[in-house]
């Protein structure tokens, strides 16, 4: 869960870089493509993230040997 | 009953005022009063008029302008617990019992201002709170976390904004009590919990904090307990404590202070439209980009196949064949020569071109049009095939104007002895040493004149 996020804000600087660099006319075409299809398949994957994203709100409580755990929080607001 | 008044003296009301106002002014010259401000009036003189109560009894307090402007609290509000400084008096006109307040200040507050403002110091001096040891928020939080009470209305509104921004965002509570005895120590064991979680169970970004209250309710903020484990957290903190005017060392702290807990959720997450949004920017703008790339690949293409010395090529092959065809009937060694000079330089450029590397230079060129499916890459190499066969039509022409296939067809060539290629028989005289050349070989021969 952590991971796929923190790769969700490096996922958007890579995708503004490649948009960046293939606005630039001196790279040759072949890696414009490149570029190209990896941009687009970034953008693919970072929608999907953001729209697949379905957590609760938990809260934490002790179990019997004191642990904390994570619970569902019911909360008015909490649909 | 008359009777028992009369040795007594008798006063006039403002005698008697005068001597009670006196008596006072002398046995409580300086006296605090603690009670709640009510009915308070700024005349427009500048005195300050209101009554300090409390449950069981009420006292009107005049201060002047002159104590007012110097008063620790220039600003008073019904309702507020203060301490009056000042003298007991009496205002005569009315015989009313008032304090001449000299000064005043919010109860318990003025400790605590001293405190704080000590407390802040020592921790500034530690360098608790400099720019830059505070850490960025991350773009978007897997997980955040709130340490805070889960009964009060901080969290109904972190929850409730949140949800909000980012449907589905994870949440996790630390449910902590967050006034009292024992508060801080529960604060910052939510905050260390979250700190010390494995990866799994661990957050992004931390939000602490409560709701409004007294300076005393929100006390737990600036102890040592919450104000280190903030300080020694990895991960992002922001403060949430009370109301926008409300300040504690944790909001100094913190890598982020947020006015309320509301204030706290809308800065933690952006919005999902917003981050839907900012995707769909960038993919048109790759879209854009790459469109324009291709476009100015087909040009350059264009412009290749126009280029003169591709284009110009076959037009100047059959400039030349013409040229040929003109002296096709006068030919000599010199013209042959020369000739074949030409032919050679024209076969290898033929050759070089024919051999062209068109697989290269569509690699180079136009290699990834093809691989888009787009036309200009077809067009290109049928254009290419028509300009060879064009060639090679030009080529064998050539080659059927070189003499040595017309000594192939069993021609043959007749030279003098200067080399001079006889065409008129009239020209030779008997006995004459002349060169025939063969297709394959030449000989000497002797004019036989009968």
């Amino acid at each position: 869960m952590k991971k796929e996020t923190l790769d969700f804000e490096v996922a958007l600087k890579k995708l503004e870089a490649i948009v960046q660099k293939l606005e630039n006319p001196e790279v040759p075409l072949q890696d414009g493509f490149a570029l190209y299809e990896e941009g687009m398949k970034l953008t693919g994957q970072m929608k999907k993230e953001l729209n697949d994203i379905e957590k609760k709100v938990k809260i934490l409580q002790s179990d019997a040997k004191g642990n904390l755990q994570e619970t569902d929080f019911d909360s008015p607001d909490n649909e | 009953m008359g009777n028992n008044f009369p040795e007594e003296k008798v006063y006039k009301v403002s005698e008697l005022t005068q001597l009670v106002k006196l008596t006072l002014e002398t046995q409580f010259a300086s006296i605090q009063v603690l009670g709640e401000a009510s009915g308070v009036v700024l005349a427009s003189s500048g005195h300050l008029y209101f009554t300090l109560k409390d449950s069981a009894g009420a006292m009107k307090v005049v201060m002047f302008r002159g104590q007012l402007q110097k008063s620790a609290l220039n600003k008073l509000e019904n309702g507020q617990q203060i301490i009056v400084q000042g003298t007991l008096s009496v205002y005569p006109l009315r015989g009313e019992m008032q304090i001449i307040a000299s000064d005043m200040r919010l109860q318990g507050i003025g400790d605590i201002f001293a405190a704080l403002e000590k407390l802040k110091k020592a921790y500034q001096e530690k360098g608790y709170f400099d720019p830059q040891r505070k850490k960025p928020l991350p773009l978007l939080p897997g997980r955040i976390g709130v340490v805070t009470s889960p009964t009060g209305a901080a969290v109904r509104d972190i929850v409730r904004i949140l949800r909000r921004r980012f449907p589905g965002i994870a949440i996790v509570i630390f449910p902590a009590k967050v006034q009292g005895e024992g508060a801080a120590a529960e604060i910052a064991a939510g905050i260390e919990f979250f700190n010390q979680a494995l990866p799994e169970a661990s957050v992004d970004v931390l939000i602490v904090g409560r709701g409004g209250g007294s300076y005393e309710d929100l006390w737990a903020f600036n102890e040592a307990p919450v104000v280190e484990a903030i300080f020694n957290s990895r991960i992002p903190v922001i403060s949430a404590v009370g109301h926008e005017t409300d300040f504690t060392i944790a909001d100094f702290v913190a890598d982020l202070r947020a006015a309320t807990p509301s204030a706290a959720a809308e800065l933690v997450v952006g919005k999902k439209d917003e981050f839907l949004n900012r995707i769909d920017f960038l993919r048109h703008g790759l879209m854009r980009h790459m469109e324009k790339r291709l476009h100015e690949k087909k040009s350059t293409l264009a412009q290749l196949l126009m280029d003169s010395s591709l284009a110009d090529f076959p037009g100047r092959l059959q400039e030349l064949a013409q040229r040929l065809d003109g002296s096709e009937f006068a030919l000599n060694r010199h013209f042959q020569q020369s000739l074949n000079r030409r032919l050679g330089q024209w076969n290898r450029a033929a050759q070089r071109f024919a051999a062209f590397d068109m697989s290269g230079m569509l690699k180079n060129k136009g290699l990834q049009v093809q691989n888009l499916g787009m036309r200009i890459g077809t067009n290109f190499s049928e254009r290419l095939q028509q300009r060879c066969e064009k060639i090679r039509v030009l080529d064998s022409k050539l080659a059927s104007m070189n003499p040595e296939n017309v000594l192939a067809k069993g021609y043959s060539i007749t030279t003098d002895q200067s080399q001079r290629v006889v065409k008129d028989s009239s020209v030779l005289v008997a006995d004459e040493k002349i060169s025939i050349r063969f297709a394959r070989g030449q000989t000497a021969a002797k004019v036989i004149k009968e």
